[in-house]
């Protein structure tokens, strides 16, 4: 339970104040009203015709359009420039994309590519609690990459924010402080079930990251001291599946495809739609964006009730 | 991966010192067999080459989850024989809205994932737990000392049947084994001796007739002056947590079928027995003059169309029934503004952000509010009308209504002004049988038969006359007076809400026409006055606007396809050389009327007695403790862990502890838990991803849904040999293992009559035909073959499966040739299903209730309260909170009351054994309103303890010195109702891996990450009259939500 009644589940680590929270903790608890982007909405349902198609779609529809693009985009043969997009009013703070993305990408305890932050935000008199789930952003320039030797972190073609192996130690750990979303982790090698009677299988599995054959166990292909985060499951994208958040995402809150496919769904989502753009003003150019819509018939809380613009 | 067991224990040959040896020498006693297991698969992992092999569907079984009772649909994906990835699976409805058409190819679906929740993501956590246990446990000291001896099947078995001085340290005590409770065999005797028990409940044959009739046989009998007890085979006791169809069918065939005993008792109402037995009392129809056919179930919000629903009591963001299945429909609504929500519960859940109002009713008030809105409704004719004054099927069939009610049925008022039976017709000469009713209209009275589909008749609404000098009124004019006991003030005042909320919440319920619900779940149900809640809430207000089977109403389950058999289905699961018929009363006295026994003594019962309810958790362990109506002998528990799942769990310790009351106490068991801890013996069960079961349906599927529970993964479980059949332990091993040593019939060769039940296989495939078969009894939907490379899909994905597992010979004979494919074809797909169209005709659901839904109950209102004699009402009605004599609670001064609720991230007694979720979530919080935390110098991150009238010293008295603190992490926050406090479920455990148990002399240690949190449950209130939980004793439901606590800073 951190201060300001924010927690972030995903992560036993500690998470730094910098950067994201900045405005957030200038918010505080003090601020009862007078918070900026807070109002209510009243009255009756939004006219269909406001809403496109794809956000009134039905889940299972939307995961099987964005599967089919993103067949169609690998079938195209040309090189993919993926986006993801979150719809904050639709994500309950369930964590099952932390959780998947914890069995797609094994990792040990504290340290997950996925964490969901929870904000209570106390502007009375009706209480009001909003999720946000947060991941390594892909930015277009990013931070990471200034902070090691040229090489070691790079923009992979399709957008993805790739580590080479030499990203260990020193490297590693330089990377993860550079991040201002402390979304990078260096692997520790430990695992839940090392100090028990029967450690488990599954711990140790080999699996690919970033096109690496790789475990956490000790070895050639070992990760153990390695700098790690969320690539976009490349390796599913690889075989044409959804990265494991996006797919698991059971409030159908999760975007994701490849934003130059000619008719793509992730294309129809953001065409037009009010986004969060407090990243963009890091100048990083993230990949991973917000929306910013109101909920219709709740209380609308945009992002600016916690960020500066 | 290949099973390598240490000791196999299959052959009997004796040797069982070697086995033992090498036992030991494998230095893990707990889960030994899954470090050996889990190693070798490590080592066969090969290096793969290039970037990444493609996902092919063999790379996946499609199975159901367990991790709560929600069942969605997943697919597993497994690499070298392990489970390493769930997924949602996409031919499922629960896991994807809508989910894709059955006839899709596996070969390609396999690249496409449905959603499932994170406790389903991290169910493999559950399997490859470092404290599974794999081999029989034995107690070694007293019962809860957590010492054990790991002993060989064959041994428990030969133990449990014959009995004898089992256990030295307890002073030479003899227990009587299964043998000797298999008194009653004669399936003659049991038809005859149950028929003559029911006529001397209904005083047709006195005890003194019986015991002569029956004089050779009163040995049999539990009590031969009491034979309502029924035969000592009723002593033993099987009592389930959670258990789902086709291993529900097989245990019932050893317990019941087999072995004749009249106790199997499951749990519902520790989750939500009040809404259960109300929605069956509410679905009752009349029959032969009284009242009979309603399910245990209750109705939901067809929430993928709804344009409103108050979720009272119910966190569908966060628990119920459950996330996959409900929340998308929930999110999509609300985001794009079709759907708009109220939530009514003290806590401000993740919902109340995102509804419309939150209202936060008092804990236990709910009847108040409801009736305050449907005092509003009524007197602002905002019901529907048209609806409501439909009497019978055919008024409501041209009306388009697939439901009726009896809210203008005529009921007789009693001389002291109570409503108690329906008017009959031929009480005021109009003829017909017991059961032709009467309406008024016009100033005259009518008769009519309510499944009548011919001759419609509507009645008037609100009436109080006499007729042939009977005083009358219709059930809607008794809703309107109960309501009116109050102003809408008053009942505002009672709830501890505004009056606004109430005009609020009852003008937009009624604004949406058939598309507004009211929907509940426990925070209505889990109070003393649950019943009543419930009829107030789930019946009143959503029978008022008549929205039953309506397209965003509230819905029936679409059922599940009749995996059992009948009607020309190949196969029927209940066929039986000699089948028994229990007869008696269970030890909860379910579904039995108190006045009608032998031991009827006036009032007070020395425990409560439950005709409305059957399942009733909280009255098993305690009424054996009792001996109350009969002692029991033996006691098995499956997947339940009562003393952690109740509130007021610890009342059940000292009973546990005492083998003069529990004689013989088997469990059975993936882990020592907390309750499992005091037993006698625990076997090993298989994981949900290692066996069988058929999940079925819930309410809100709208789709018939038939979802197969299936073998994914190896068990590391010893294997042992049964009726010549090699299988790891489960707890089909044991039923089987038992029927072959008491040569029970119904199990074995010849088990079904024709064919032989000596493999779980035998009895869960056939299940799988039957689905396969499809839901026309002509066969017109019978489902297709598997196409050689659906087959291969099927093979190779089970090739890592062991052949006791696993035998695509045996497999296929246990349905034969004919239906072999077309059971791959449905195993392929995990199971079967509507299409997504098929869920709805028009704009009504395809899966009717269809029946009358009762607004006037006339069942309880010919019951009476079996401890204060007071004849119950059969009309919605507001009850304060009382203890089972109906005095208010005495909490001596504590000032808050605790509630509890869910977390997504656990369910309630076992995922602590799920790392990934408590890495995410590593403990749970007292959450305490700003204002009280204040008021008692509480800051955040505090640690508190919970101390109560029930628990002045705050802590679980665990037996042997042993105790677990109520002490948790304060949480301050907004989003609770000032003097209310809660704690999630699913933390503060003290077994279940996070305590040291002894096995075999060596110490086990726990592990602290297993013990983290707090679980209050026990400083919830203890009955005085029954110093057990504190229930509902009409509906049934166990007590969470109405005790008050004290808050200490430590």
């Amino acid at each position: 339970m951190a201060q300001n009644g924010e927690t972030s589940v995903g992560s036993k680590k500690t998470r730094g104040r910098r950067g994201f929270f900045q405005a957030l903790a200038g918010a505080g608890a003090g601020a009862v009203t007078g918070l900026a982007g807070l109002k209510m909405i009243e009255g009756g349902a939004v006219q269909a015709a406001e809403i496109p198609p794809p956000l009134a779609a039905s889940n299972g529809t939307v995961l099987v359009r964005m599967q089919q693009d993103l067949e169609r985009s690998r079938a195209g043969g040309g090189i993919p420039s993926y986006l993801m997009v979150v719809d904050t009013r639709k994500c309950i703070g369930c964590n099952a994309c932390t959780i998947a993305c914890r069995a797609e990408n094994p990792t040990g305890p504290g340290a997950a590519f996925r964490q969901v932050v929870e904000k209570e935000l106390p502007i009375g008199p009706r209480p009001f609690a909003v999720h946000k789930p947060m991941n390594c952003l892909q930015c277009d320039d990013p931070p990471c990459a200034r902070a090691v030797p040229a090489g070691m972190i790079t923009k992979r073609p399709d957008g993805i924010v790739a580590f080479d192996e030499r990203l260990r130690g020193p490297y590693a750990t330089a990377a993860a402080q550079a991040c201002p979303w402390d979304q990078i982790v260096v692997d520790d090698g430990r695992t839940y079930t090392q100090n028990s009677r029967a450690p488990q299988g599954y711990e140790s599995r080999s699996f690919v990251e970033l096109g690496r054959v790789v475990s956490r166990k000790p070895g050639a292909s070992t990760l153990v001291d390695s700098a790690r985060k969320c690539n976009f499951c490349s390796h599913l994208l690889d075989a044409g599946v959804l990265p494991a958040c996006v797919s698991t995402c059971i409030g159908g809150a999760m975007y994701f495809g490849d934003a130059k496919l000619q008719g793509s769904l992730i294309n129809e989502v953001t065409g037009g739609r009010r986004v969060f753009a407090g990243h963009q003003n890091r100048g990083v150019k993230p990949r991973v964006i917000y929306f910013e819509e109101p909920m219709p018939g709740a209380l609308d809380v945009t992002c600016s009730a916690c960020h500066s613009r | 991966m290949k099973n390598e067991n240490p000791n196999p224990q299959t052959s009997g040959s004796g040797d069982d010192c070697q086995a033992r040896r090498e036992w030991i020498t494998g230095g893990a006693l707990l889960g030994g067999a899954f470090l050996a297991a889990a190693t070798e698969a490590q080592a066969q992992i090969p290096a793969p080459t290039g970037a990444v092999r493609p996902i092919e569907a063999s790379d996946y079984i499609h199975t159901t989850c367990l991790q709560c009772n929600t069942g969605c649909e997943i697919k597993v994906r497994l690499q070298d024989g392990m489970a390493v990835k769930i997924e949602g699976n996409p031919y499922g409805p629960r896991a994807m809205d809508p989910h894709i058409a059955w006839n899709t190819p596996v070969a390609q679906s396999a690249k496409i994932n449905g959603s499932i929740c994170g406790k389903g993501q991290a169910g493999v956590q559950g399997s490859y737990d470092p404290y599974r246990i794999v081999r029989v446990l034995k107690r070694a000291g007293a019962r809860g000392e957590g010492k054990w001896i790991s002993i060989p099947f064959d041994q428990a078995i030969t133990e449990i049947v014959d009995g004898g001085a089992l256990f030295p340290q307890d002073g030479g005590r003899t227990v009587e084994g299964l043998r000797s409770l298999y008194a009653l065999k004669d399936r003659n005797l049991y038809s005859q001796m149950g028929a003559d028990v029911t006529r001397i409940r209904r005083r047709q044959m006195t005890v003194a007739e019986f015991k002569d009739k029956y004089k050779d046989h009163l040995d049999t009998l539990i009590d031969p002056d009491h034979p309502d007890f029924g035969p000592k085979n009723n002593q033993l006791v099987f009592n389930w947590g959670r258990l789902k169809a086709g291993r529900s069918q097989f245990f019932s065939r050893f317990v019941k079928d087999s072995f004749g005993s009249n106790n199997a008792h499951g749990h519902t109402t520790v989750c939500q027995g009040s809404i259960y037995f109300a929605g069956k009392s509410m679905a009752d129809q009349p029959v032969n003059g009284g009242w009979t056919g309603g399910a245990k179930f209750y109705w939901m919000a067809d929430v993928s169309h709804s344009e409103f629903v108050i979720y009272w009591g119910a966190a569908v963001l966060e628990g119920n029934y459950g996330l996959p299945l409900k929340v998308p429909k929930i999110t999509r609504g609300l985001a794009s503004g079709r759907l708009k929500v109220a939530v009514v519960d003290p806590r401000h859940n993740v919902l109340a952000s995102k509804a419309w109002r939150w209202v936060p009713v008092k804990p236990g008030e709910d009847a108040a509010l409801a009736l305050g809105m449907v005092r509003w409704i009524l007197e602002n004719s905002r019901f529907d009308r048209r609806y409501l004054e439909n009497c019978n099927k055919a008024a409501a069939d041209a009306d388009g209504e697939p439901t009726w009610s009896n809210g203008a049925w005529l009921v007789k008022i009693g001389a002291d002004g109570r409503p108690g039976k329906f008017l009959r017709a031929s009480e005021i000469g109009l003829g017909g049988d017991v059961d032709t009713f009467v309406c008024y209209r016009d100033n005259q009275p009518f008769a009519f038969k309510s499944g009548d589909a011919n001759n419609p008749v509507e009645g008037e609404l609100f009436v109080d006359v006499e007729i042939n000098g009977i005083r009358v009124k219709s059930g809607l004019q008794l809703l309107l007076e109960e309501s009116r006991s109050h102003s809408i003030a008053e009942w505002a005042s009672i709830a501890g809400i505004s009056h606004t909320d109430i005009v609020a919440l009852a003008s937009e319920f009624t604004s949406h026409g058939k598309k507004a619900c009211v929907e509940v779940h426990r925070g209505v149900s889990q109070h003393t006055n649950g019943f009543y809640n419930s009829l107030a809430t789930m019946g009143a207000l959503n029978t008022l606007i008549g929205n039953f089977d309506w397209q965003g109403g509230m819905v029936y389950s679409g059922g599940a396809y009749a995996e059992l058999g009948g009607s020309g289905r190949p196969f029927t699961l209940g066929d039986h050389p000699a089948k028994l018929a229990p007869f008696g009363l269970d030890i909860i006295r379910g579904n039995a009327v108190y006045e009608e026994s032998t031991i009827f003594e006036g009032y007070p019962a020395k425990r409560p007695w439950y005709p409305l309810a059957t399942d009733v958790y909280q009255e098993v362990i305690p009424s054996a403790g009792d001996a109350y109506p009969y002692p029991i002998k033996a006691l098995f528990l499956y997947k339940g862990s009562p003393v952690y799942a109740l509130p007021a769990g610890h009342s059940l310790i000292p009973t546990l502890l005492d083998p003069a009351k529990i004689p013989l106490f088997v469990a059975s068991d993936i882990v020592v838990g907390e309750t499992t801890m005091y037993a006698d013996y625990i076997f090993p069960d298989l994981t949900y991803l290692e066996r069988w079961e058929f999940h079925r349906t819930h309410p809100s599927i709208v789709h018939r849904v038939s979802p197969v529970r299936q073998p994914v993964i190896n068990s590391p479980n010893e294997k042992v040999r049964v009726y010549g059949e090699e299988m790891p332990i489960s707890m089909e091993a044991v039923f089987l293992a038992l029927a072959e040593r008491l040569q029970l019939p119904g199990f074995g060769p010849g088990g079904f009559g024709n064919g032989d039940l000596k493999r779980p296989e035998d009895f869960y495939l056939r299940m799988v035909a039957n689905v396969a078969f499809g839901d026309s009894s002509t066969g017109a939907d019978v489902c297709p073959d598997a196409s050689e490379e659906e087959a291969q899909i099927f093979q190779k994905a089970r090739q890592h499966l062991d052949k006791a597992v696993f035998d695509a010979e045996k497999w296929q004979a246990a349905v034969g040739s004919d239906w072999w494919r077309k059971v791959i074809y449905v195993l392929n797909r995990g199971g079967r299903w509507w299409s997504y169209e098929q869920g709805w005709t028009g704009n009504q659901v395809r899966a009717k209730f269809g029946r009358l839904v009762n607004m006037y109950q006339e069942r309880p209102a010919t019951l009476k309260n079996s401890l204060t004699g007071a004849t119950l009402s059969g009309i919605a009605t507001y009850i304060p909170i009382a203890d089972s004599l109906g005095r208010s609670l005495d909490h001596k001064g504590a000032p808050l009351t605790l509630i509890t609720h869910r977390i997504p991230l656990a369910c309630k007694s076992r995922t602590i054994s799920n790392y990934w979720l408590t890495d995410a979530q590593p403990e749970n919080f007292i959450e305490v309103s700003a204002r009280d935390a204040q008021q008692l110098g509480l800051r955040d991150g505090d640690k508190a303890r919970i101390v109560s009238v029930s628990n002045p010293d705050g802590a679980w008295d665990l037996g042997h010195g042993n105790f677990k603190h109520l002490v948790g992490t304060v949480k301050v926050t907004s989003r609770i109702r000032l003097g209310v406090i809660s704690f999630a479920l699913g933390y503060g455990h003290w077994a279940y891996g996070s305590s040291s148990q002894v096995i075999d002399g060596a110490a086990i240690p726990g592990d602290p990450t297993r013990a983290t949190g707090i679980h209050a449950n026990s400083a919830m209130m203890v009955d005085s009259h029954t110093r057990s939980p504190l229930s509902d004793v009409v509906g049934g439901s166990a007590v969470f939500y109405d005790s008050k606590v004290f808050l200490v800073k430590v």
